[in-house]
């Protein structure tokens, strides 16, 4: 899918800040970040939800399943830099 | 401006345009409302919605085969309504459902409608209603917020963008639905629904009885483990209940790998905000391998799942077999809540699902999806009423619930340990199968009739012609015969032939055979020598009653002539152990040689006691001995009649095959108790002399093949239940000659059953599925027979013996053994047994199993038709398997049309390949069905080439009509699917065949009657009407 992306695409370190806080707010303050998300209790509800606040807070697009079979934050913010061009 | 239907939007148009009920694909929230309304605000932004989501305010166009949203004429509209009823009130709901259930027209449009229905100045409810077809779950939300407050969300991203894409993604994906289709085409696509519908449904019947709904609550507890499970697991809790549902419906239909399907959301985060249908069913292919563990299994379908999700921009007509017409029979979904929402004074809270009677697949199973929720998971079940009964839902939901209750007590534990039903539930089936107790001691046959003797030596107790023989009579001639039997060397435990027509002599000598203290070995002289030679060499015979000619050229045989006197007629007779072999009676069985089943005296004493409180047989009755002394039918004839005093008229061979004679013998003898086969039976009742009466008959026992629906009705209307009780009675040569007995009423003979009732009092049954744990309620599975009935075993043959006869470890009965049938069965919800056929003779023609009961029960509907036979003859092997039906009928010139109405009521798979008439049908020596002396059949229909007489017929038209919409030719009995029609294409088509004379017709008459001279006869009536 095509969409504008947005021209300030977030840097790697304001990318660790962001998923690292969203993964305490949709898996709880006492998540581990460096477990996975399914291991942290996540379920489909909340990949979703943790998709539609990445989106709103950065204008980018993560498919649910990749915060489903992410195996900790850091992959989150992995998936937030990657280059989507071409996705 | 217009936009084309994204593929899963086609999909869900195309079995909107398939489904009974237009209001299936109606999607709705009601919101219940308090404090003021402020109704012209509510209108003004429900207006307004339209120009938000343009696809609510849409409708659909065809145009040149493809399907197009454009702006409706109409906007959508809020209307406003006093109810004058309190809210909740009879009133008010009948009014809402009202509201609810009125279909959407999809060619006017709009797409939605709303309306506030007032009870009282404070409160009133809000109805939201849209089609499908353009909303999702999330898309509610969005209209709801809309409507109830102020926040005003423009999509970040348009509805028209995402279709375009999905539209144009499908291309590039066209070599991935192929590797599905593939992966598809060896997995179990359409689990067989048999288990879950109503006891003894003929296909097709009570069709439109719409959808129930179901709620449910998967119990805190198990919510909790399941999560903990998921967490270790790294699955989903959605996908573990995924993988119960899966193995729950895989057990149920026999399945080993079936295909669930799963709902799943393809909105983009960039669309949270778009009002659109963005779902997608996706098939999720399970393997239910037993020798996995549970956690390996949780793990597998999780990874399924997760591939179908990421799969599914392809829609499910695209991956699935059937041209987008075969849908998955369970369907696991999230399903999203409402929100609360207040603005002011006004409070809106969402209510309860409706229930509305429609249901899109044959079972659902929704998940709301509940942030935050820890006090279990609440679940909602759909299903089509058609196809899965109240109780089958409320059982699956119990097998689920079971099953992860298993999950997450033991995930290292084998998926084959898992049982799919509640501890408490198999206890309880296993109680279903048994019959009352018996409490008399064993005894052997010749004790028993001695005690006859004593009471009333001078009663007759054998007719035959114009002879006959009291009870005194036939005592001292077989203790002579005895007698003559043991001089001649004949020992306790030793097997002894009797081979002589049927008659007073015969019926000695088999009592003087047991009185010797050996078990009788039948040797009908009617049946084929090679026959005769076969069971005399397998039971190793050395002596056998005879007379005159009969096994004259076999050599190193002892005959000892039925008249035969003993030297010392002062010898005692040995007392006979009842755990002595009584006889030996050959089955034949489908497959390998016939095997001799050894039956004891405690064996058939045990019958006897079974029988006696419900049959009462006593010195009054008069029995007919109709069956082959090789038949077990006639242990229960003799031995039922002459133990308990009554008089056993012979039937001469003559007189069996000829059915008005053996009227007339019925007649003249007074007979009380008459058993039959089905078949013979049928062949009574279209006898001259039925018709005149007469028949003293109190008691007409079934046995030896499945009755028929209808077969009863000409015998009931003049021998009603008052006056004679049918009974039909299940059994197996190997526990006893019966099993079961199901008194058969008149309601029951006029609907047709498959019902054998309940195990008779000694007798255990069990249903039990190729794991060997007994199979849930409805659940087809193998008839297992334990207690007083499973005999001594076949003759010889020690691996059969050990495959066959068990240790009963269900009852866990020192010594008790179990016996494994062969025979299809389940148990119904009240407890009764519903027959479904021999394992063996399960046949699947082009992957559809085959009922051969069904075709037969389709034919006898027919009044025409006074018996039917279908047969599956594959002359070339198993691709040209076909069925040869054959009917008597007094109209033979009608066949066609007999045909045509067998069109109507069965499924195509299940029409015969031809139809033939026979005078009657040919019965075996044991009054069943003789299939081998069934003529070659004639074609049914003139093969494939139009004669010319049909150039003008209805089906040239209809014909004609398809050709003009699927573009090639067409001929009257070629197949839309096997041309290659689509899903959309029957959609063009029935809107052509609506333009032309067939206003009536609906999708599913082309899906039903899939080629032009089928839809032509089942849509003709109408127009001609």
């Amino acid at each position: 899918m095509e969409f504008d992306t947005d021209p300030s695409l977030p840097s790697s370190e304001n990318s660790a800040e962001v998923a690292e806080n969203l993964w305490k707010e949709i898996l709880g303050n006492s998540a581990d970040l460096g477990k996975g998300f399914l291991e942290n209790g996540g379920d489909s509800f909340r990949a979703v939800l943790l998709s539609s606040r990445l989106y709103e807070l950065t204008g980018r697009e993560v498919e649910y399943l990749d915060v489903l079979e992410a195996d900790g934050a850091g992959a989150i913010a992995r998936l937030l830099t990657a280059d989507v061009a071409g996705s | 401006m217009r936009w084309e239907l994204s593929p899963n939007q086609v999909d869900l148009y195309t079995a909107d345009q398939a489904a009974e009920d237009p209001s299936t694909y109606l999607v709705n929230c009601v919101y219940r409302i308090t404090g003021p309304a402020d109704e012209p605000l509510l209108a003004e932004r429900f207006a307004r919605l339209g120009e938000t989501y343009p696809v609510l305010a849409s409708r659909v166009v065809e145009d040149d085969g493809a399907w197009f949203l454009e702006a409706a004429p109409d906007p959508p509209q809020l209307r406003s309504v006093q109810v004058a009823d309190a809210p909740d009130g009879a009133a008010a709901r009948l009014r809402l459902r009202e509201e609810l259930t009125r279909p959407l027209d999809l060619a006017k449009g709009p797409m939605c409608r709303a309306v506030l229905l007032r009870y009282a100045p404070d409160t009133a409810d809000l109805v939201l209603i849209a089609h499908h077809l353009v909303v999702d779950g999330r898309s509610m939300e969005l209209i709801a917020r809309g409507v109830l407050t102020d926040e005003t969300t423009e999509p970040a991203a348009d509805w028209a963008d995402w279709a375009a894409a999905a539209r144009a993604r499908l291309p590039r994906r066209a070599g991935r639905a192929a590797e599905i289709r593939a992966e598809l085409a060896t997995a179990d696509v359409v689990p067989s629904l048999d288990w879950a519908g109503a006891a003894g449904d003929a296909p097709g019947a009570g069709d439109t009885t719409g959808g129930g709904v179901a709620e449910a609550l998967l119990p805190a507890a198990l919510h909790r483990s399941l999560r903990d499970l998921g967490t270790e697991l790294g699955v989903t809790p959605y996908s573990a209940v995924l993988a119960a549902a899966a193995l729950v419906l895989g057990r149920n239909s026999g399945a080993a790998r079936p295909v669930i399907g799963t709902t799943v959301s393809r909105r983009s985060p960039a669309h949270a905000t778009t009002v659109g249908y963005f779902n997608n069913t996706t098939p999720v292919p399970v393997l239910l391998d037993g020798q996995a563990t549970v956690a390996d299994f949780l793990r597998e379908v999780h990874q399924r799942g997760v591939q179908a999700y990421r799969d599914a921009d392809l829609p499910l007509s695209s991956v699935l077999p059937g041209a987008g017409l075969t849908a998955p029979q369970l369907v696991v979904s999230a399903i999203d809540t409402l929100p609360a929402l207040r603005e002011g004074d006004r409070h809106a809270v969402p209510h309860e699902d409706q229930g509305l009677g429609t249901a899109h697949f044959p079972l659902t199973l929704g998940l709301y999806q509940e942030h935050g929720r820890t006090d279990g998971i609440r679940m909602l079940l759909r299903h089509q009423r058609a196809l899965v009964t109240e109780e089958a839902a409320a059982l699956f939901f119990r097998q689920l619930t079971a099953v992860l209750a298993h999950f997450t007590d033991h995930p290292d534990r084998r998926l084959d340990d898992v049982d799919t039903l509640p501890a408490e539930e198999l206890t309880a089936l296993l109680a279903t199968g048994r019959g009352a107790r018996l409490t008399d001691p064993p005894a052997a046959l010749p004790e028993l009739f001695a005690h006859r003797v004593r009471e009333a030596a001078g009663r007759t107790a054998v007719v035959c012609r114009d002879e006959r023989a009291s009870y005194g009579e036939l005592d001292a001639h077989s203790r002579q015969l005895a007698l003559a039997l043991i001089e001649s060397g004949v020992r306790p435990g030793d097997r002894v032939g009797v081979c002589l027509d049927r008659g007073v002599g015969q019926i000695a000598a088999v009592l003087a055979v047991l009185r010797a203290g050996a078990a009788y070995v039948p040797l009908d002289p009617d049946y084929p020598p090679q026959r005769l030679a076969f069971v005399i060499e397998d039971t190793g015979l050395r002596t056998v009653v005879t007379e005159g000619g009969l096994l004259s050229d076999v050599p190193g045989l002892h005959r000892v002539a039925p008249d035969a006197a003993p030297e010392d007629p002062g010898l005692s007779l040995p007392v006979v152990d009842p755990e002595a072999t009584a006889y030996i009676i050959h089955t034949s069985g489908s497959t390998g040689r016939p095997k001799g089943v050894r039956v004891s005296h405690r064996n058939v004493a045990a019958l006897l006691a079974a029988t006696r409180e419900e049959y009462a047989p006593g010195v009054r009755d008069v029995w007919s001995y109709f069956h082959s002394l090789a038949f077990d039918f006639s242990v229960w004839e003799i031995w039922g009649c002459l133990l308990t005093g009554g008089r056993l008229v012979v039937v001469p061979y003559d007189v069996s095959r000829d059915a008005e004679a053996f009227h007339e013998l019925l007649r003249a003898e007074g007979v009380t108790v008459l058993n039959q086969t089905p078949s013979a039976f049928a062949q009574l009742v279209n006898t001259e002399a039925f018709r005149a009466g007469g028949l003293a008959v109190r008691l007409l026992i079934f046995g030896g093949e499945a009755l028929d629906r209808g077969v009863l009705l000409p015998w009931l209307d003049r021998y009603p239940e008052d006056v004679c009780r049918p009974v039909n009675m299940y059994g197996i040569t190997e526990t006893t000659v019966f099993c079961t007995w199901h008194p058969v009423d008149r309601a029951e003979a006029l609907r047709g059953s498959r019902s054998i009732g309940r195990p008779i009092p000694g007798w255990d049954l069990y249903v039990r599925d190729d794991r060997g744990r007994p199979a849930a309620p409805g659940v087809p599975g193998e008839i297992w027979v334990g207690g007083a009935g499973v005999t001594q075993g076949y003759l010889d043959r020690p691996e059969l013996n050990a495959e066959r006869f068990t240790e009963d470890h269900l009852t866990g009965t020192p010594g008790a053994r179990l016996y494994r049938s062969g025979d299809l069965g389940r148990f119904l919800p009240d407890g009764q047994i519903e027959y479904l056929g021999r394992r063996d003779d399960q046949v699947k023609i082009r992957g559809h199993r085959i009922e051969l009961g069904e075709i037969r029960h389709a034919l006898l509907e027919d009044d025409r038709v006074r018996a039917a036979a279908s047969l599956v003859r594959a002359p070339d092997g198993p691709a040209t398997a076909r069925i040869d039906a054959y009917v008597v009928t007094d109209a033979p010139r009608e066949l066609a049309d007999i045909r045509q109405r067998l069109a109507e009521r069965l499924p195509g798979y299940l029409l015969p390949a031809t139809l033939t008439a026979v005078p009657e049908l040919p019965l075996t020596a044991n009054g069943k069905l003789d299939t081998a002396l069934l003529p070659d059949p004639r074609p049914a229909q003139p093969s494939s080439a139009p004669a010319p007489a049909e150039t003008s017929g209805p089906e040239t038209a209809m014909a004609a009509l398809w050709e003009r919409v699927l573009g090639l030719p067409v001929g009257p009995d070629d197949n839309f699917f096997d041309l290659g029609g689509t899903s959309v294409q029957a959609v063009l088509l029935a809107t052509a065949l609506r333009e032309e004379n067939y206003p009536a017709i609906r999708l599913r008459d082309i899906f039903r009657n899939s080629t032009p001279r089928r839809l032509a006869a089942a849509v003709a009536p109408r127009t001609d009407a």
